[in-house]
């Protein structure tokens, strides 16, 4: 039987078979298509089958990922949503937080919000901050919203009253209503969405989600009844945000969970190629054209968060986007890429990126005419790429292109030489990358010394080892097949299911019946949900969160709490955890301040798969037959370009050891081990790099 | 012998020093204890030379405080000079003629020592909750009825806290643990700063920053010049009213371009105020010089020292820009909009593709009484109107310009104190017209649910003077602040609120850019549907006929309208 991943990427459909009896990776590309991408995704599957020559029934699981949702909120082709919420409050959704992403520019442009205010409704109901009523819901009127929405063509409603995470009634009731006037408009619930304090996000959530659901339940649907035409017969689960997986009906419902599963597909096989490499403490370094992500893992789990943004109008600033507010994979983005453009500033300062040639016309060597130098033009004159094996030989780089534009741009106007300048892009560009992580690391409390690289992604394995370097880092992991490695987290995600109800009150004063009651209800709809996707009782993991801060803050953290039943005899406990999480981020504590919880988590996941990846066949035994030859490479510590050796990746073999400097080339990736590191590849020919003093 | 940097060098290590006041930014962020702070970003994080010079900024808080910081940390370095500073020594200060403005403005800053050697000073500055004193700005006549005074002194010597100091700052304030608490997150955010300042220099085998922070400060001052150069040379002048607090006050200010050189004089303002705290001490005016010439010539530069040294601000003294001791300051944030809107009028005569139109007032209503149980409380209600249009696109609702505070949620606000919202919404046709329209103002409606009558402090402006348009578009619609739906108070007063009455308050639209009659009637539809324009605004102010059943512009119509004029 095979477990398949297959991800739907903007270009690409990637799949990838695991053999479950071999261990074997087999992997299949075909384009997406947009139009139906459930289309691709099983013409990316009966590829690789008829290669196997097998059936959709030798399927055991699906899993996927898909950037479905993340492109309709980003190109606007989701549903015509309308809105509900409490009279008065309409404009919340608009409004937003009132503040800019930028203190200064005065060119600052907001997100349009999903909903517009023709279609937002307000209905006459209130609770207090207690979940108290203070005002009934007014059946009628709410009724006559629905009409009106109705006769406006929703095709979908999120429903968000104040404080309803208090007390659910009277959204519940309003879904009875649209229910009753429109049963076959979708409902978004905040309080099954999202149901946490403060209304900006939890609406602009619920909203997504409403936005999102009719395409991507089509969507599911296509994609289930193509499958079974096909005689698929096993399980179809969905990436989450948040790096487990889900079944495909939980998607369906709630989409806004499966904005981000392309990129948690990467960090979760970053995990799971660190953990196959023996490290517990690993950083996910994935490098593609346009950005580079970052992200913390530990003992195999990727850090995760509640809040992200979706479609901001400037993509690495803070603040520009959708506020989303739901379990994520940390992951920092930045403006750093092969095609990230290099040019010199109005301070005569060399800046780079995050502007970035794209795919067309691309860097200078791509030979399209594009103009302005980037990094992976850099990497070229450096004489980190091969200019006759860029894609394995696919596409011919055009080196003097490279360099007429490097000196062009920036190497004249600063009066330096090609490889001064060349070397100028590769080091800012790493240095970019090196702040953005120290910041991230700075923002959760992080060592980044103690932890190892991962890096992937097509320009990842070249500028690894010196981003490494700079963080200080001893040891970087690359596995074989930089543009497979995101898919492989498919494989390696626990089904998961998560849960959070808001209870906001000083530790002290805590109703302990109220906390174990809402915490039961969490872990038995997650034993529920877990039991009848068919895990075994034993097999399941309950952790529970609470998100903590001293009152007063505006902040909180997430600390772990006990399990089981909770008392006033585990105070001593949680405010310990509090403690000691709270030290760890900000090198204080204040002991004479009271902390209060509000957000309830539970999460409640399956057994983490166990892969077991087929040993690569010892073909080979000596280096001299994995070397391609060696070609002139600059590298700081030689001030100047020197002869370097040329490795072929597929002609490595368990044990074989590298010393830098030197460069290894597959397909898709090139790893540039610099002068006083050493490459060694195990029995996968995956590399681990030591790296010397930086 | 000084190093000299290449163009890569020092892009690498300038990029390094402005990511450690990020750092420090979001420590302090994430520390704070109060929701001016953790939901506000009432602050901001900076690094400075031992000689006090600011060369990098975290990219976070309000644009204000920088300038009274920058300049805080000099006098503080005055008084304490560096050979007599110690590792673990704190300082503190909180006078408003060397800081920012206020005293709520609380400066703390740290020196940085790799080994024994003084390298940085790591300082932050935050709007604390409260500093004792009235609490009311309106009944403000001089600067010592406005709380308690800390004068440059140590918070810290040498790892130890000055317990006399806090115990002083708890004794005179409503709410000590929240005041204390946040002190104690600035140093938290200073020590993670310097931490990671002598990590850079060991890392980068530096002697010193001096080198790297002078080449900072000089280069920025290159560029902001340049800029300056590319002004066409003359003499500017332009002049605003805003409300006062008894009568109509003026700011005036001339702006002189000579080659790369530029004055902004404001003589012609109004004398300082003896009642009510309106005035703004000359770091707080140049604070808002700084934001608008930052804003309009070199938004991507960042903040350091060297724009400080690229222009000139001159204010004569006892006037309302330049208010001498012991005038009443405490409502320095009722000449944000007016200061910051003035600068910017000024500099879109000479460059009107550059700037932004007027936008709305926006100030904090603080809410003071006891809730239901009979505990005080005290909570802040933060938000603007609409910010005004820009050459090429419009304003937007509920946006706060220049000053940049989060709003508080309304869940939170119910959660930690009995306000009870009535509603947060838009007001149409609030916002100027124009080709490109002002953001439409925002009203919130409130109660208190408490028996107890609770006070209202309230320092609104623009209420009889809007937002300017800029080169013909229209202005925006006044500030208001209403109780029960009909009595309108007076803008700068303590309002007693009775338990059950409904106050409203709302703080203008943004004004428009270009004239109306210009707009793309296809804008003015879209408006129309989502009620940000009466069909009659359009019809009147636009010239636009729209067909509402049809939710169409009728165009024949249109065209007749736009060409009788």
């Amino acid at each position: 039987m095979f477990k398949v991943g297959s991800d739907i990427g903007g270009t690409f459909t990637d799949t990838v078979f695991l053999d479950e009896r071999t261990g074997e990776l087999v992997l299949g590309k075909v384009l997406t298509t947009p139009q139906d991408p459930s289309i691709g995704a099983v013409d990316g599957v009966t590829e690789v089958l008829r290669s196997l020559g097998a059936g959709a029934s030798d399927i055991s699981q699906l899993i996927h990922g898909t950037t479905l949702v993340s492109n309709a909120i980003i190109e606007r082709k989701g549903a015509r949503t309308g809105l509900i919420t409490t009279r008065g409050f309409r404009d919340v959704l608009e409004a937003r937080t009132g503040k800019r992403y930028d203190l200064y520019d005065p060119a600052f442009e907001m997100p349009e919000p999903l909903v517009p205010r023709f279609l937002r409704k307000e209905v006459i109901e209130r609770l207090a901050f207690d979940g108290t009523v203070v005002q009934p819901l007014d059946e009628a009127q709410a009724q006559a919203i629905v009409r009106e929405l109705v006769a406006e063509g929703v095709e979908a409603i999120a429903v968000c009253f104040l404080h309803s995470f208090r007390n659910p009634a009277h959204e519940l009731a309003m879904k009875a209503i649209i229910r009753e006037e429109a049963p076959d408009i979708p409902v978004s619930l905040s309080v099954e969405v999202v149901p946490e304090i403060r209304e900006y996000p939890r609406t602009s959530t619920t909203a997504a989600n409403a936005y999102a659901e009719p395409l991507m339940r089509r969507y599911m649907l296509a994609l289930g009844e193509k499958l079974r035409g096909q005689s698929f017969g096993g399980n179809l689960y969905v990436m989450l945000s948040g790096g487990g997986i889900t079944t495909g009906e939980v998607a369906a419902r709630f989409p806004v969970r499966v904005l981000e599963s392309g990129p948690a597909a990467g960090a979760i096989a970053a995990a799971f190629y660190g953990q196959l490499a023996g490290l517990d403490k690993v950083l996910s370094f994935d490098m593609g054209g346009t950005t580079a992500k970052v992200c913390f893992i530990e003992d195999g789990r990727p850090t995760t968060t509640s809040e992200f943004e979706v479609a901001r109008v400037h993509r690495f600033k803070s603040g520009s986007g959708l506020a989303i507010k739901l379990p994520v994979i940390q992951m920092l983005e930045i403006g750093a890429g092969g095609g990230s453009i290099a040019y010199v500033d109005r301070l005569g300062l060399m800046k780079v990126g995050p502007q970035s040639a794209g795919a067309d016309p691309g860097p200078a060597c791509y030979g399209r005419g594009g103009p302005e130098p980037t990094v992976t033009d850099a990497d070229l004159v450096l004489g980190y790429l091969d200019p006759d094996y860029f894609l394995g030989g696919k596409m011919a780089l055009d080196r003097a292109a490279a360099e007429a534009a490097l000196r062009d741009k920036v190497a004249s106007p600063l009066g330096m030489d090609l490889a001064q300048a060349a070397w100028g892009v590769h080091q800012v560009v790493n240095e970019n990358m090196v702040n953005a992580a120290r910041v991230h690391a700075a923002e959760s409390g992080r060592d980044v010394k103690s932890y190892a690289l991962v890096a992937f992604g097509g320009a990842g394995p070249i500028h690894a080892c010196a981003v490494a370097q700079k963080l200080g880092m001893p040891r970087v992991v690359v596995p074989l097949g930089a543009g497979v490695t995101s898919a492989v987290g498919f494989l390696a995600a626990p089904l998961v299911f998560d849960f959070v109800r808001s209870y906001m009150a000083p530790l002290g004063e805590l109703e302990w019946t109220r906390v174990n009651d809402l915490l039961g209800e969490m872990e038995a709809e997650g034993t529920r949900l877990l039991r009848l996707a068919g895990v075994k009782p034993s097999d399941i993991t309950l952790t529970r969160t609470c998100d903590m801060r001293y009152v007063g803050q505006g902040h909180e953290i997430k600390v772990p709490i006990p399990l089981g039943r909770l008392d006033a005899s585990h105070l001593a406990a949680i405010q310990g955890a509090f403690d000691e999480e709270y030290l760890r981020l900000y090198h204080l504590t204040n002991p004479q301040y009271r902390v209060e919880g509000l957000n309830w988590r539970v999460v409640a996941s399956g057994p983490r798969p166990v892969m077991v990846l087929r040993r690569h066949p010892a073909s080979y035994a000596n280096l001299e037959q994995a070397r391609k030859g060696e070609r002139p490479a600059f590298f700081p510590e030689h001030r100047t370009y020197r002869a370097c050796p040329v490795y072929d990746r597929y002609k490595l073999f368990e044990g074989a050891s590298i010393s830098g400097p030197a460069i290894i080339e597959e397909r898709e990736s090139t790893v540039v081990v610099p002068p006083g590191a050493r490459a060694t590849a195990d029995q996968y020919l995956n590399l681990t790099i030591s790296l010397g003093r930086a | 012998m000084q190093r000299t940097f290449d163009a890569i060098e020092l892009e690498v290590l300038w990029n390094r020093v402005v990511s450690i006041a990020q750092e420090q930014a979001k420590t302090l962020i994430r520390c704070s204890f109060t929701t001016l702070i953790g939901e506000m970003e009432d602050m901001a994080c900076g690094l400075f030379d031992p000689q006090g010079s600011l060369f990098a900024q975290g990219v976070a808080g309000t644009q204000g405080i920088i300038v009274g910081m920058g300049k805080g940390v000099q006098a503080m370095l005055q008084k304490y000079p560096a050979e007599t500073l110690a590792p673990g020594d704190v300082l503190i200060g909180n006078d408003p003629w060397l800081f920012a403005g206020h005293k709520y403005d609380i400066t703390v800053a740290s020196p940085v020592f790799a080994g024994d050697r003084l390298v940085a000073v790591a300082a932050s500055i935050l709007h604390c909750t409260d500093i004792g004193g009235i609490t009311s700005a309106a009944d403000s006549n001089n600067v010592y009825e406005e709380g308690l005074l800390v004068p440059v002194m140590k918070l810290m010597s040498r790892g130890r806290v000055n317990q006399d100091l806090l115990d002083i700052i708890e004794s005179n304030v409503r709410v000590p643990r929240q005041v204390t608490g946040d002190l104690m997150a600035q140093v938290s955010a200073n020590k993670v700063a310097g931490h990671k300042l002598v990590e850079f220099v060991q890392e980068y085998g530096l002697p010193d920053l001096q080198g790297l922070t002078d080449a900072i400060v000089s280069t920025s001052e290159r560029a902001v010049r340049q800029a300056i150069a590319a002004i066409p040379d003359g003499v500017y002048h332009h002049e605003i009213m805003i409300d006062g607090v008894d009568e109509p006050l003026k700011i005036a200010v001339t702006m002189t371009i000579r080659g790369d050189d530029l004055l902004m004089d404001f003589t012609g303002t109004s004398p300082q105020t003896e009642r009510g705290g309106i005035n703004s001490v000359l770091n707080h005016t140049m604070a808002w010089v700084h934001g608008a010439i930052k804003s309009s010539l070199v938004p991507e530069i960042p903040n350091n020292e060297g724009f400080f040294r690229a222009y000139r601000v001159v204010a004569p003294e006892g006037c309302l820009a330049n208010a001498v001791p012991p005038a009443p300051v405490m409502a320095k944030y009722s000449l944000v909009v007016p200061l910051s809107a003035v600068c910017f009028g000024v500099l879109s005569k000479a460059i009107p593709q550059s700037v932004i139109a007027d936008g709305s007032y926006s100030t904090m209503v603080l809410v003071t009484g006891k809730d239901e149980t009979g505990e005080r409380f005290l909570q802040w209600l933060v938000s603007a109107g609409g910010t005004g249009a820009r050459p090429d696109k419009d304003g937007y609702a509920a946006t706060i310009w220049p000053a940049n505070i989060a709003n508080v949620p309304v869940e939170i606000v119910e959660n930690v104190s009995p306000l009870f919202l009535v509603a947060k919404e838009f007001v149409p046709d609030s916002g100027g017209a124009g080709k490109f329209r002002g953001g439409n103002d925002l009203r919130h409606t409130f109660k208190v649910r408490s028996p107890y009558p609770a006070v209202v402090n309230l320092f609104f402006d623009r209420t009889k003077f809007p937002a300017l348009g800029y080169q013909g578009g229209r202005n925006g619609r006044p500030a208001e602040l209403v109780v029960n739906g009909h009595e309108r108070l007076k803008p700068k007063q303590k309002y007693v609120l009775q338990p059950g009455d409904e106050f409203s308050f709302c703080f203008g639209g943004g004004g428009g850019y270009y004239p109306p009659e210009q707009r793309d009637p296809e804008l003015v539809l879209r408006d129309v549907v989502n009620g940000q324009v009466s069909v009659d605004s359009a019809r009147r102010d636009y010239r636009v006929a729209i067909d509402p059943p049809r939710r169409a512009v009728d165009r024949e119509e249109t065209k007749r309208l736009r060409a009788t004029g």
